[in-house]
């Protein structure tokens, strides 16, 4: 999952992109003020935004605004000291999906995004299960009939997002974006690579192919037939 | 006196009432008392005088006898014998003393009866066992039975039991007496009642004044149905309870910006340290964030001065004054300081003192203070002025420093010559926690308190801080200061501030 973080106080967007990045799950985009933070929404693929209110150049509700306005669903979890129930109202109002005070928990920080990541894909239940593959989100646990799987961080992070989008085929490019942060060179290969390793580990065990390529489209996770 | 205090006003007025009251009727009573007493005498003592004139005139001159002798008429004798059997009389001549007569045992007169008066003397006397009242009185026998050997001049005393007049006397006392005591304590009663009465709606007014409590300022008294003067004193501390309100309302606000304030430094503390709980780095990495640390607690310990010095600064009065040149000098210190600051945002910073500095004048304000202000009004200038205008020769911002006398006051203009404040800002500038651009950038770092902290710091002094658009457009902020006459005034054994 691929998160931008809008906070023009740089070493607390330092220390949530760290945080974040200590989980599989996660990597993170920083931007320091409103114009930037808002061309970086529109211009990538986010999975969550983290918007701080009091931001130069662009104000953070604007940014909201200006977002939503050109049709963008990325949820967004608003992050400010002002927490007055008229801030917090308008704040919902302006299209946030969710508000937070500072000084806040970064656990709850955490939480929250994944809360709101699950509800984007509407995948409600922390644990993801396609087939016998289970991906438990909070441990960050791969079991594939029972057994465990041990996954690098990218391949974790490659899987789970498979997983939210499972039954649905996914582009090699949207992986790409989804996957790295700004400052990663893109190349395409490296996912190849990434999917080969997962499914021999998933597939060592004797489980059947889950991870489909379909030839010119992108890849599918789905527990039915095979379609290589 | 302390006994009078604690009862308050309605006591006061209820004991000064009684007190004249009491006065008032024990003054009537006297001398009503006195009065009845006088009637009673004048008519017992007429009694006596005609008794006693009577008794004289039965004096005369027996031609046989060759002396005076006194002639019982039988009805005088009857009128002895039945109603005045206890009567007293004696009759002597003046000239010799030889009693003419007398009735019984009268004993020695007493004194009163021996004065040598003309005028006729009353008094008492006891005689057997019995009080009495009596007469001495001075007459003549008459010319016509002396045949030239007169005239004779007579004492003559009289004297009746005064036991009834006693007894009348007694009771006129004893009602006066009582009628007084009775008098006193209805009229005290109904005095108090009244004067409580009257009282009432200034305890009343106590009363709501005493429920105004603390967090319900905005409450009022009512000013309608009360008496004329205390209306006064009910819009006098409405007026004193708005004071209150705005003052509490400022400081509830106060304290609202300055929590706010420390949420954010605090929230960057938390969530770094958090952060590196998260990630579990090495040592090196740890010495790190402990520096990133320090900077966060140094930003805290900056906010938390600043917020020192404004409270301290807030309502109170300082009469410490420095001498006009040593003021001169510490603002020349504070501006020398900040020369590397000017030099790296490339503007030009200029000091300029007064052409003259009178001799004798002190400046009502301290060494710390004026360095403190000089400072801030600098820095602001250098961060926010340093842009200076494009097209400017050179492309240097300036920023000058002038001082300048007046008869009371000494002022110090700190001039720029950046994009100036917009007009909408200007009523905000000294306003706590005001920035100019809401959305604080990191980079200039400010709080919002630095103009405050010189708004208050200069208050306190006497003085104030004002701000002008520059000729071309760039910003004065100018420091007036209270100018007196005389030696520099220490604060006495204070700590600084």
């Amino acid at each position: 999952m691929r998160i931008l973080i809008v906070e023009d106080e740089e070493r607390l967007a330092r220390s949530i992109r760290a945080a974040m990045q200590t989980l599989p799950s996660f990597v993170a985009d920083l931007s320091h003020d409103g114009e930037d933070g808002l061309h970086m929404a529109l211009n990538n693929a986010y999975d969550a935004i983290i918007l701080d209110l009091m931001l130069p150049k662009t104000d953070g509700l604007e940014v909201l605004r200006r977002l939503r306005q050109e049709g963008r669903a990325t949820p967004v979890l608003i992050l400010t000291a002002r927490s007055a129930k008229e801030d917090i109202i308008r704040g919902l109002d302006f299209g946030s999906d969710d508000y937070l005070g500072k000084p806040f928990d970064m656990g709850e920080l955490i939480a929250r995004i994944k809360s709101l990541i699950r509800r984007s894909h509407m995948r409600p239940d922390p644990v993801l299960r396609v087939g016998d593959l289970e991906i438990d989100t909070r441990s960050h646990i791969v079991r594939r009939g029972g057994r465990g799987v041990p996954l690098r961080a990218i391949e974790y992070r490659l899987l789970e997002y498979l997983a939210f989008r499972a039954g649905a085929v996914v582009p090699k490019s949207e992986i790409l974006e989804h996957l790295y942060d700004y400052n990663w060179e893109r190349f395409s290969n490296v996912i190849e690579h990434h999917v080969s390793v997962i499914r021999s580990k998933m597939e060592a065990t004797g489980g059947r192919r889950i991870i489909h390529t379909l030839r010119g489209q992108g890849y599918m996770l789905d527990a039915r037939g095979s379609a290589e | 006196m302390s006994v009078a205090k604690r009862f308050g006003l309605a006591g006061r007025l209820a004991v000064v009432l009684l007190l004249s009251e009491c006065l008032f009727v024990a003054l009537f009573g006297a001398t009503a008392w006195s009065f009845s007493r006088r009637q009673l005498l004048q008519a017992f003592d007429a009694a006596l005088r005609s008794e006693a004139t009577a008794i004289g005139s039965m004096v005369e001159w027996e031609e046989t006898a060759g002396q005076l002798q006194m002639e019982y008429s039988e009805e005088l004798r009857a009128r002895f014998s039945r109603h005045h059997a206890a009567d007293l009389f004696w009759v002597a001549e003046e000239a010799t003393g030889r009693v003419v007569q007398s009735s019984g045992k009268v004993g020695p007169l007493p004194d009163w009866a021996q004065a040598a008066t003309d005028r006729a003397t009353y008094g008492t006397l006891l005689h057997a066992g019995r009080s009495y009242r009596g007469i001495l009185l001075r007459t003549q026998v008459d010319d016509e039975g002396a045949r030239g050997k007169g005239p004779f001049r007579l004492r003559v005393f009289f004297a009746t039991r005064s036991e009834e007049l006693d007894r009348r006397l007694a009771r006129a006392t004893t009602f006066l007496l009582g009628a007084a005591l009775v008098l006193m304590l209805a009229s005290g009663l109904l005095g108090i009642l009244l004067t409580l009465r009257a009282l009432s709606p200034l305890s009343r007014l106590c009363a709501e004044i005493a429920a105004v409590g603390a967090g319900r300022f905005a409450r009022r008294l009512a000013t309608g149905d009360v008496p004329a003067d205390l209306a006064a004193v009910a819009s006098a501390v409405n007026e004193l309870l708005a004071r209150i309100q705005a003052a509490f309302e400022r400081e509830r606000r106060f304290s609202a910006d300055a929590a706010h304030e420390l949420r954010t430094p605090v929230c960057t503390l938390k969530s770094v340290i958090q952060s590196a709980l998260m990630v579990h780095a090495g040592p090196a990495d740890h010495e790190a964030v402990l520096r990133d640390l320090l900077e966060d607690v140094g930003r805290l310990e900056r906010l938390c001065e600043s917020l020192l010095l404004i409270a301290a600064g807030e309502g109170t009065q300082r009469n410490e004054t420095q001498e006009a040149c040593e003021w001169i000098a510490a603002a020349r210190a504070a501006v020398d300081e900040l020369r590397p600051l000017a030099e790296e945002a490339g503007c030009t910073l200029e000091f300029r003192p007064p052409v003259a500095a009178p001799a004798g004048i002190a400046v009502g304000t301290d060494d710390l203070t004026t360095r403190r202000i000089v400072s801030n009004l600098v820095e602001n200038a250098i961060r926010h002025g340093a842009a200076g205008r494009p097209g400017l020769a050179g492309g240097r911002g300036r920023v000058e420093v002038g001082l300048a006398a007046s008869a009371e006051t000494w002022t110090l203009c700190v001039a720029d010559d950046g994009p100036g404040v917009r007009a909408e800002d200007e009523a905000h500038l000294f306003e706590r926690f005001f920035r100019v651009d809401p959305a604080r950038t990191r980079c200039t770092g400010g709080s919002g308190l630095g103009l405050a902290i010189c708004g208050s710091l200069a208050a306190s002094f006497g003085g104030r801080m004002s701000y002008e658009r520059g000729a071309s457009g760039g910003s004065r902020f100018i420091w007036t200061a209270r100018a007196v006459a005389g030696a520099p005034h220490e604060a006495e054994g204070r700590g600084g501030v």
